[in-house]
């Protein structure tokens, strides 16, 4: 199947044009079935039924608060065969949370398997709840059609304690130009543990790059001041075929702008790649009471052309070193991409994120400073105390005026 | 006739000293406190193979520049999208 349509975020750097919207209809898919969670309800340890179940972030693992059983989850990849057949893919293959949402399914009813109530979630905020008459935990593990529940999850492994220490050595190395109220608010104990969805998409793709291409062949002197550069221009194309594993796509329409003016979403997108081998099936006890997590607001189809973009920027990498005949450069001026197969897998994972929201002008811009739950690769955009930037960059530059313009007069009168 | 040249060289770049250091000083405030370019870099850090690599390259022209190179130059711009790009899925 082919087809190209136009781009949903033009004027968009990020997003590649043309991508194949009506092509992406459900229809289309293959759905590779996540292999059944828990059911939905109460979660037991698997040793004594317990349904006190807790997550360790310092060693991995689901604990039982009762017996002190500790087990984790299986991992997705191996299941999944997720490194598998990437070269031989063909069309779009989603795992069974990633295929397209249904709206307005956010509140679920589930029935707690303890004493047969009936509990409402919102899993616009949660994915787990506790039975209102006999206290065992429920969760959802198994997907419903609303985008809240991934196929799996990246167990955060970087405590509390250390994402604030790492943001608080983020921001200390930035007190002097830092915002009044940044630097007055700033607490690190306020950084929330959060698990943003995202989806990983296998690739087996072919990238088409045209453009114009000179080598220089001599230059000659035409005056004190110009050169004229003589070269030879030749029209230039490659051609790329490639496979590509686990590439990271945003799922949460919010966040995926990473040009966003009202938002430091860059900062978000910059604390990537997470080590996706280690996913595991998504358990809701992961999360527990500590960290929260966003759902899922995008499809396939809207996701796509972010992960087009990307797979045309490997392809533009990859074309670097055929071009070194071109000592004057290339002029890339048309690209395409051929998504001859993917496969898209729904997953949640883990960012310890601060917030500060900027108030310039009646406008407002949301300040983030982010770590990697896994990596704990930091990242943060800190407000600039405007004035005192301004008085510091030009009242240096007004006392290097003061000694070098006399001098610089001097020279000019000498030279006329 | 030259030497005049340099010292008026000269004297314009001692003249741009000033200006050029607050807007450098500037410059690294933007850039260290609110990262603006910080993204993901899926060239450096996605496992991918590249299969197979087709060239077809064909001279034009000769060109004569006054610019040191190629104007519109983005071959090492890997995350700025060329003037057209589109998606195609299937073979095609």
């Amino acid at each position: 199947m082919t087809a190209e349509e136009p781009a949903p975020g033009a004027g968009n750097p990020d997003v590649a044009a043309g991508t194949p919207a009506e092509a992406a209809d459900a229809l289309d898919y293959v759905v590779l079935t996540t292999p059944e969670g828990h059911a939905d309800g109460v979660v037991r340890c698997q040793r004594c039924g317990a349904t006190e179940v807790q997550y360790s972030a310092s060693n991995g693992t689901l604990r039982c608060a009762f017996c002190r059983y500790t087990w984790t989850e299986q991992s997705l990849d191996q299941i999944m065969g997720l490194s598998e057949g990437i070269a031989d893919l063909v069309g779009t293959t989603v795992s069974s949370a990633a295929v397209d949402i249904e709206a307005g399914t956010a509140l679920v009813t589930i029935k707690c398997t303890g004493c047969g109530a009936e509990v409402v979630i919102n899993t616009d905020q949660n994915l787990s709840a506790r039975c209102h008459w006999c206290k065992h935990t429920l969760s959802i593990n198994n997907q419903v059609p609303n985008g809240a529940v991934p196929d799996g999850i990246l167990p955060v492994s970087v405590t509390k304690e250390q994402a604030m220490l790492s943001i608080q050595a983020f921001v200390d190395e930035r007190k002097t130009f830092a915002h009044p109220a940044f630097a007055a608010n700033f607490k690190a104990e306020n950084v929330m543990g959060f698990y943003m969805p995202y989806m990983t998409v296998d690739g087996n793709v072919v990238v088409r790059l045209d453009g114009a291409g000179e080598i220089l062949r001599k230059t000659v002197r035409v005056n004190d001041k110009e050169t004229e550069y003589h070269a030879d221009e030749y029209a230039v194309m490659r051609e790329l075929s490639m496979v590509v594993d686990d590439l990271i796509v945003e799922t949460s329409s919010d966040k995926v702008d990473i040009h966003s003016t009202t938002s430091t979403n860059n900062i978000i997108n910059a604390v990537l790649p997470f080590d996706v081998k280690n996913i595991v099936r998504f358990n809701s006890n992961f999360l527990g009471s500590e960290y929260t997590s966003e759902r899922r607001d995008m499809d396939v189809d809207a996701a796509e052309a972010y992960a087009a973009g990307h797979f045309m920027t490997l392809a533009r990498a990859g074309a670097l070193p055929t071009l070194g005949n071109y000592n004057r450069g290339v002029r890339w001026e048309s690209e395409q991409v051929s998504i001859k197969g993917s496969r898209w897998v729904a997953v949640l994972l883990p960012v310890w994120l601060y917030g500060f929201v900027e108030t310039r002008g009646g406008r407002q811009i949301t300040h983030y400073i982010a770590v990697n739950g896994r990596t704990g690769a930091t990242m943060g955009s800190v407000p600039i105390n405007r004035k005192k930037a301004h008085l510091v960059a030009w009242g240096t530059a007004a006392i290097v005026s003061a000694v070098t313009w006399p001098i610089a007069i001097v020279l000019l009168v000498l030279g006329a | 006739m030259n030497d005049s040249g340099d010292s008026g060289s000269i004297a314009w770049f001692i003249f741009a000293l000033g200006p050029g250091t607050g807007i450098a000083i500037w410059a690294w405030i933007q850039a260290k406190y609110r990262n603006k370019n910080a993204r993901y870099k899926p060239e450096s850090t996605v496992a991918h193979t590249i299969t197979s690599v087709v060239q077809d390259d064909a001279f034009t022209r000769k060109i004569v520049s006054r610019s040191r190179s190629i104007t519109g130059r983005n071959d090492s711009s890997h995350h700025d999208r060329a003037r057209v790009s589109g998606v195609v899925r299937g073979n095609g």
